[in-house]
């Protein structure tokens, strides 16, 4: 019974979303009042509990709503600037073939992008790109979601795997060579998947080859970073793997029906290019000199937790909530990076009067509505949380697989990661759950590990927070359920690829 | 009623986002004062029905 009741506010919002196509902000706010209402009535989660379920979703609204503004800004100042138009019209100069196009943009600098940014920023810098390039808005929006999928784990500098450790308390030796594994393996799939979102079928039969080279090579170096100790940027590496190969690749797949006419204006080229070069140069600036990163992370927002009990026993443990180190924080990172990039395009000549103004406004109109439901899907995910609702699926799904449990596990990694919207979060409140499964069961707990990682890396992709965030850049806003319903295939599949995957392993290893 | 908050729908947005975020700081700071965690919580509550609404 407590089963059902706690599926009921993740129902109301697939219902909602999927069926009867609400926005975000609606659906959300729906959610969020049911999971409030059963976690006060049902669940026995009192107003001081709710209390401080509230004040942690605040922090962890503002971490991602940090992200979403900047990333939006980053991307007005650019448009603004006509550098959007500009690359678009750059890359069917190296390739006019729109499946290559969706490989090297939507899938390897995708991957790069998660590699060194965070929760969203994939997806909501790179949607709008594909669809400067002419791409319909639900593929513009697919594309990097299903793109980014498999780097999650080690991306936004390998934060969701530290989750996992951290969860755990087990050394990352272990757990790196079958999670990195497991992904690896889902990225050449995921490779085929961009084909398919971007042309369909006949992509997929053209460039199979070339998808299947860029894969390996991404897979090979996620895996050999991992395993030797840079888990870190592990996603990183790969990213920037799949871009060198998907260049060299392009001069071979140009694309023959529609070769461009006229020279490429090379210096308009690297003024649109300097908005994200600032963005790349910025972010591994804060990320990897030690001293700027310990300069920037001195202010950090958190707040101190007690310990939370339900009248059904569910006992939350004390804690801080998340910490927000406001000056490094990924959103800081995009805003520094929008402001270098408009004072170069602004130097460069490229704004009409009263740009500033119209990059602020229009920021300001199209994020709102998608705030409004992140804001109430994190909140639904975190009285959730500390409702025991999670827990409470989570054990039911264990309970009702019994022996066949390897093969959910993936599903439960993606669970958590639907609910919160981020893999580490999924890790979080799952990972100690699967390891004490994996142990009772009798299964090798590294192997169960990897499958939750992965299985939360893609199942992050289709979570309604994450798609309300390109939904919002890609000009899909108030058509999510359109994106979820387009993802919810490839994310099937690389689950059940992932499930059959880790059974596979499981019965090798015995 | 509906139709005229629908036509204004950005600043119903942005109300009920401000609703919604302040009423969840503001309970962090009520802790131990029931009655005013439980206004802080209709508060919330109000927030995301103005949402729903729209």
């Amino acid at each position: 019974m407590t089963f059902f009741l706690a599926t009921l506010p993740i129902a109301v919002i697939l219902t909602l979303m999927v069926a009867l196509r609400w926005g975000a902000s609606r659906a959300g706010a729906a959610g969020y009042l049911t999971a409030l209402a059963l976690a006060w009535g049902v669940f026995g989660l009192d107003p001081t509990g709710l209390a401080y379920a509230h004040a942690k979703a605040l922090l962890l609204t503002v971490d991602v709503l940090l992200i979403v503004w900047a990333a939006y800004l980053l991307y007005r100042v650019a448009d603004e600037a006509g550098a959007i138009a500009t690359i678009g019209q750059m890359l069917p100069h190296l390739t006019a073939d729109r499946g290559m196009q969706a490989l090297i943009i939507g899938w390897a600098f995708a991957s790069f992008l998660q590699g060194v940014g965070g929760f969203g920023v994939p997806v909501a810098v790179v949607a709008p790109l594909l669809v400067g390039l002419g791409f319909a808005p639900l593929a513009a929006v697919v594309i990097p979601s299903v793109g980014h999928a498999w780097a999650v784990t080690f991306g936004s500098l390998g934060s969701s795997f530290q989750a996992l450790l951290a969860a755990t308390g087990l050394p990352g030796d272990g757990l790196a060579a079958p999670a990195a594994l497991f992904l690896a393996l889902a990225g050449v799939l995921v490779g085929w998947m961009v084909l398919h979102a971007a042309e369909g079928g006949a992509a997929v039969r053209r460039l199979w080859l070339p998808a299947l080279g860029m894969g390996l090579a991404m897979g090979a170096v996620l895996t050999l970073m991992a395993t030797h100790g840079l888990w870190n940027i592990a996603s990183f590496g790969a990213g920037l793997t799949g871009l060198g190969v998907g260049l060299i690749l392009a001069r071979r797949y140009r694309g023959a029906s529609q070769a461009p006419r006229g020279d490429l204006d090379l210096r308009a080229l690297a003024v649109a290019l300097s908005g994200y070069a600032a963005l790349l140069l910025i972010t591994l600036t804060v990320q990897l000199v030690p001293p700027v990163k310990a300069f920037l992370g001195r202010v950090v927002i958190t707040a101190s937790f007690p310990e939370i009990h339900t009248r059904l026993g569910y006992v939350t443990p004390a804690g801080t909530g998340r910490r927000i180190p406001l000056f490094r924080h990924a959103g800081a990172i995009l805003g520094y990076s929008a402001l270098a990039a408009y004072v170069i395009y602004r130097r460069a000549g490229r704004y009409a009067p009263g740009a500033a103004w119209r990059i602020l406004t229009q920021t300001a109109r199209r994020m709102m509505a998608s705030s409004v439901g992140i804001a109430t899907m994190v909140a639904m995910a975190v009285i959730m949380q500390h409702a025991g609702m999670t827990e409470a699926l989570a054990r039911g799904l264990a309970q009702a697989f019994g022996r066949a449990y390897p093969g959910v596990a993936p599903w439960i990694g993606a669970l958590g990661a639907f609910m919160t919207g981020s893999n580490t979060n999924s890790n979080v409140v799952f990972a100690a759950l699967q390891m004490r499964t994996a142990q009772l069961l009798g299964y090798a707990v590294p192997l169960i590990l990897a499958a939750q990682t992965a299985g939360g890396a893609i199942g992050s992709v289709i979570a309604p927070t994450k798609v309300v965030v390109g939904a919002s850049t890609g000009g899909m806003a108030g058509r999510e359920g359109e994106v979820i319903r387009s993802l919810g295939l490839y994310v099937g599949l690389l689950l059940l690829a992932l499930s059959a995957l880790t059974g596979l392993a499981v019965l090798w290893i015995r | 009623m509906l139709t005229r908050l629908r036509r204004h729908r950005w600043a119903v947005h942005t109300l009920a986002l401000i609703l919604f975020l302040g009423s969840a700081l503001g309970m962090f700071f009520a802790v131990g004062n029931g009655t005013l965690i439980r206004i802080l919580l209709g508060t919330a509550v109000f927030g995301a029905i103005l949402a729903l609404g729209v």
